[in-house]
């Protein structure tokens, strides 16, 4: 059973360049007891990616390089199987839908309530 | 008349070209920083959830052509694909290489063969076959036969599908959102045919997996005199005369073409000695000719960044390929030459060019020579040697320092002062020795094309061509 | 020279020596400012860097009291306006205010109003200079709050500069109150800005923020032909449900284009009972609009939660392997990339078409076996088909262009 202690190893990457709205998101998920991680651009999320075994990876489209559609690539190629959950703007239906190809199938939507972004996650990958 | 008077007109005439010339690329200057500044500050002050985050924009086409660069191909290509612009294809042109450029694409990105169901708008060598990638859906190799670089973009034009392209040197690196920033224009305005950014010297700054961390000012002088020159020539010659919609060269590494415009002018032509050149002279005409879209235009804070030769050979051929380029180019239009019917560009372009960035360097350096010339023969006059130093040399000096004030002022792209130091004493000593190496060769370029056959041969060819294609 | 020379000759002379003494002073001028510039240079790094500490302390100061809504909010903005300083914490509250969503909002612009920021704004947005007025007038619209509403409702109907109308009525939207809104439209109408990049951002903001009224905008019979298409269409890539309402009355339109807009809504947002009318749309005579029922398709079937599901994916993958030999390009290319996305029975039609007669069929289907989601496993055994086709191909006669969709 993953127990507190467990889960403290197996972080929550949030992806997103913007600095308050990654604290933003950190802190609402932290507020739950998730432990995060924030990348400020693809290289980190590679190599975060590497160095620990994520829980999953909150990723904003609209990233810096490589972007968003690149970095899922990326991972598909080198067969990451970690959950990928994509924050859009409202009417990038677009981006949704080349993402979805990628294989993404949970995505969330730009603002945001701190409360459903939790429960989202919750869904996702199970209780902190 | 006798020979002290007809010196003295001589000298004259010198000093007054000098004093024409940069006096007007001062005032260029002026009308510059002002018009940066309110750029700056209007993007500067843009809300959130703008344009840059991607829900108005062109789909763009990126073109690389590809000859024998197999060294770098596929990094390159990899830098492209990474960019972060909404939707966009990459379509590299093999151009008939000799080495291994194709089969390192093929392996690198699962290429496999389709049928070309394409019907060409521009005439190309013949295409041998097209590929697409396998985990790439946005990538697309062209394998032709050689025909050059203009054979090779038109070739790209045919194939690809948007109605916006770019064509990206191999060895550029291009920053993120500078797509981003140079398409925002076409999305406004859609009398735009070609918009320009801002190449930077590459050499000297800090690279890391593809992208430049931190701008540093180049290390060895001939990078340095050559920065120098860059931003010198964007801040003296491409915003102002944007302005007037006089603009008849944008960086042939970085610039972004409404497809329809192209294709309705021909496309790139292959005649020419530098393709990109003639190209914008001939939107300008067509767009006079037939109507249509024609305003190119430049943009400030896309960055482009490009290596130059390292070595005092490969710039001297460079430059003269360049001013040949643009001397061809002019003689081949030559009827825009102060042509009411061609707007500004005839009347205010046209001429500018003509004038100081064709004849121009030969001018110069007939000051340079006549100098040491009337020492020999104990002719020179004191004030004609100190006005000239004044009017020829620090007036051009000060035009550095003030292009490097501007571009500091406004964009900091030096992040230490010691970068900015160093690049200002270099536009001293840019003056002694580097500056004059180069107007020889310029003007040099000049007498080539007036006295060797084979540029007047490729220039007629050329305007027959061009009545033609007008009856 | 010679004291006999001609007059002319003379002025010239003098002329230059004049502008060479000018060059000489502007010299000096150009060398101090140079001085001035690199000490300019240094101060501003410095304070770059330290605004950029500074939004940052703020933030890690202020998000977690952010995100949870808590009574301690007022003092930590005390404390970080004491640690980072009023700017810092201006933008960060700004910024938060865009991000999130729900009560907290109007707790910022509480906040906000209460701190003076937009005080501040309110008399900048009085500047004589228009881009200071377009700056504050944004901000103004990422405050919110009654005042700031107040000043954006005038900005956006009686500023002289088009600009600042257009900031004003982004900062409407961005307030989202039902006046703000209308008020914001009415400008809208009245300007109708000339660059239809600015007409989409709008009609897609509008969409976001305030649906029913873009709705009754579009009801009203105020936009005509090509706005009344893109209004639509914002609607559908916000997602609203009314979106599925307007086009579905469309759905039957004389006018081809306004069919194919419909159909591209309509995959966005359609529920299981509109299904059906897509995948009728293949039918439909334009290529066009069957280039984007088939775009539409594939959207039902990775995008549209409501209609992912398979049960109506057999009978649509038959229906489209009809279409690979389409006489247009972009009905292939879209048909054979809906295929692609049906799951395990589009994939396996598309194996099939890939080693049809038809040479156009199997090229669209090779591309699309590129895109389609595949395991690794499935994606070599392709490749290896795939390969063993290139020996097979033979030139091919040049089809007729397509039409470019972005024209």
């Amino acid at each position: 059973m993953a127990t507190a202690q467990n889960r403290k190893k197996r972080p929550v990457i949030v992806a997103e360049s913007n600095f308050l709205s990654a604290r933003l998101m950190m802190a609402s998920l932290q507020s739950i007891g998730f432990s995060v991680v924030v990348a400020r651009n693809g290289d980190e999320v590679v190599r975060l990616i590497g160095a620990y075994r994520c829980e999953l990876l909150i990723l904003n489209m609209n990233f810096g390089r490589p972007s968003g559609l690149e970095l899922l690539r990326l991972l598909k190629v080198r067969q990451e199987t970690i959950p990928v959950m994509v924050i859009t703007a409202v009417g990038q239906a677009e981006m949704k839908a080349a993402a979805g190809a990628m294989g993404v199938r949970a995505f969330f939507d730009l603002p945001f309530v701190p409360e459903e972004l939790c429960k989202r996650v919750t869904e996702l990958v199970g209780a902190p | 008349m006798n020979t002290a008077t007809l010196l003295w007109l001589i000298e004259l005439a010198i000093l007054c070209y000098f004093a024409l010339i940069n006096t007007i690329y001062f005032v260029f200057t002026i009308v510059a920083f002002f018009d940066l500044l309110s750029f700056d500050r209007r993007s500067r002050r843009r809300g959130f959830g703008d344009v840059l985050s991607g829900t108005t924009f062109r789909p763009i086409s990126i073109l690389i052509p590809a000859h024998n660069e197999e060294a770098t191909i596929v990094s390159s290509v990899h830098s492209v694909l990474e960019l972060g612009y909404p939707e966009f294809e990459v379509i590299v042109i093999n151009d008939g290489s000799t080495d291994d450029t194709l089969r390192l694409l093929q392996e690198s990105f699962s290429l496999f063969p389709v049928t070309d169901t394409t019907r060409p708008q521009l005439k190309t060598s013949p295409i041998r076959r097209i590929y697409r990638a396998l985990d790439h859906p946005n990538l697309i190799v062209l394998d032709k036969e050689r025909g050059g670089k203009s054979d090779a973009l038109n070739a790209g034009i045919n194939v690809s599908t948007y109605p916006l392209f770019c064509a990206i040197d191999a060895d550029s690196l291009i920053s993120s959102d500078a797509l981003l920033r140079i398409a925002r224009p076409f999305v406004e305005d859609d009398r735009i045919v070609a918009a320009g950014g801002v190449v930077r010297v590459l050499n000297g700054s800090v690279i890391e997996r593809d992208r430049v961390v931190a701008s540093r000012a180049p290390k060895k002088m001939i990078h340095l005199c050559q920065s120098i020159e860059y931003i010198r020539g964007f801040l003296t010659g491409r915003t102002a005369l944007a302005r007037l919609n006089s603009l008849l060269i944008i960086s042939g590494a970085f610039g972004l073409f409404l497809k329809k415009g192209v294709v309705d002018a021909g496309g790139y032509h292959s005649g020419t000695v530098c393709e990109d050149m003639e190209l914008i002279v001939r939107l300008h005409r067509v767009a006079h000719e037939k109507g249509g879209p024609g305003r190119v235009i430049f943009v400030p804070d896309p960055v482009l960044w490009t290596q130059v030769p390292s070595d005092y050979r490969s710039l001297m051929r460079q430059r003269d390929r360049w001013q040949r380029g643009l001397i061809e180019s002019l003689l081949i239009h030559f009827k825009m030459f102060m042509n009411p019917k061609y707007g500004a560009v005839g009347l205010i372009g046209f001429p500018f060019y003509l004038l100081f960035e064709a004849i121009g360097p030969v001018i110069e350096m007939f000051g340079y020579l006549l100098l040491p010339a009337l020492w020999l023969f104990h002719r020179l006059d004191a004030r004609f040697a100190m006005l000239f130093f004044a009017l020829a040399v620090l007036y051009n000096i000060m035009l550095s320092l003030l292009a490097l004030i501007v571009d500091d002022l406004l964009f900091q792209r030096y992040e230490r002062a010691y970068d900015l130091v160093k690049m200002m004493l270099a536009a001293f000593i840019e003056f002694i020795g580097y500056r004059q190496l180069l107007t020889l060769r310029r003007a040099g370029a000049f007498i080539t094309i007036l006295f060797r056959r084979g540029h007047w041969g490729r220039i007629r060819r050329e305007r027959m061509q061009d009545q033609a294609a007008t009856v | 020279m010679t004291t006999n020379d001609p007059r002319a000759f003379a002025i010239t002379e003098e002329a230059l020596r004049f502008i060479a003494g000018g060059v000489i002073a502007l010299t000096a001028v150009v060398l101090a400012l140079t001085l001035v510039v690199i000490v300019h240079h240094i101060v501003t790094d410095r304070q770059r860097r330290r605004n950029r500490s500074r939004f940052e302390t703020a933030s890690m100061l202020l998000a977690p009291h952010l995100v949870n809504n808590s009574p301690s909010l007022d003092d930590a903005v005390s404390v970080a306006r004491g640690k980072a300083g009023d700017r810092a914490v201006g933008l960060v509250l700004r910024r938060a205010r865009y991000d999130l969503k729900g009560p907290i909002v109007d707790r910022i612009t509480e906040i906000l109003v209460s701190t003076g920021e937009v005080k501040k704004l309110l008399t900048e947005a009085k500047s004589r200079r228009d881009w200071r007025r377009a700056g504050a007038v944004r901000g103004l619209g990422e405050c919110g709050g009654a005042q700031a509403r107040e000043a954006l409702i005038a900005a956006a109907a009686d500023d002289v500069s088009s600009e600042v109308r257009r900031a004003a009525r982004e900062g409407l939207l961005s307030d989202g109150a039902q006046e703000a809104v209308h008020a914001a439209v009415r400008s809208f109408i009245a300007d109708l800005p000339r660059r239809s990049g600015w007409r989409r951002s709008f009609y897609a903001r509008l969409a976001g923020v305030a649906p029913d009224q873009l709705t009754e905008l579009i009801r009203s019979g105020e936009l005509k032909g090509a706005e009344e298409k893109l209004a639509i269409e914002a609607l559908g890539d916000a997602g609203r449900p009314v979106a599925l309402v307007l086009a579905m009355e469309r759905i039957g339109s004389a006018e081809a284009e306004m069919r194919a807009t419909a159909v591209r809504v309509i995959g966005k947002v359609a529920t299981d009972r509109e299904v059906p009318v897509v995948i009728e749309a293949l039918n439909d005579p334009e290529w066009f609009v069957r280039a984007a029922a088939a775009r539409s398709i594939e959207w039902m079937a990775t995008l549209n939660a409501a209609t992912t599901h398979h049960n109506w994916q057999q009978d649509a993958c038959e229906k489209l392997v009809k279409h690979m030999t389409d006489s247009s390009w972009w009905v292939r290319a879209n048909a054979a990339r809906a295929l692609s996305r049906c799951g395990n029975a589009g994939v396996q039609m598309l194996l099939i078409a890939s080693q049809s007669q038809d040479r156009y069929a199997r090229d669209a289907a090779i591309a699309a076996l590129a895109t389609a989601p595949l395991q690794p496993e499935v994606r070599l055994e392709i490749k290896k088909r795939i390969d063993a086709l290139i020996e097979q191909s033979q030139p091919s006669i040049p089809a007729p262009r397509p039409k470019e969709l972005f024209a």
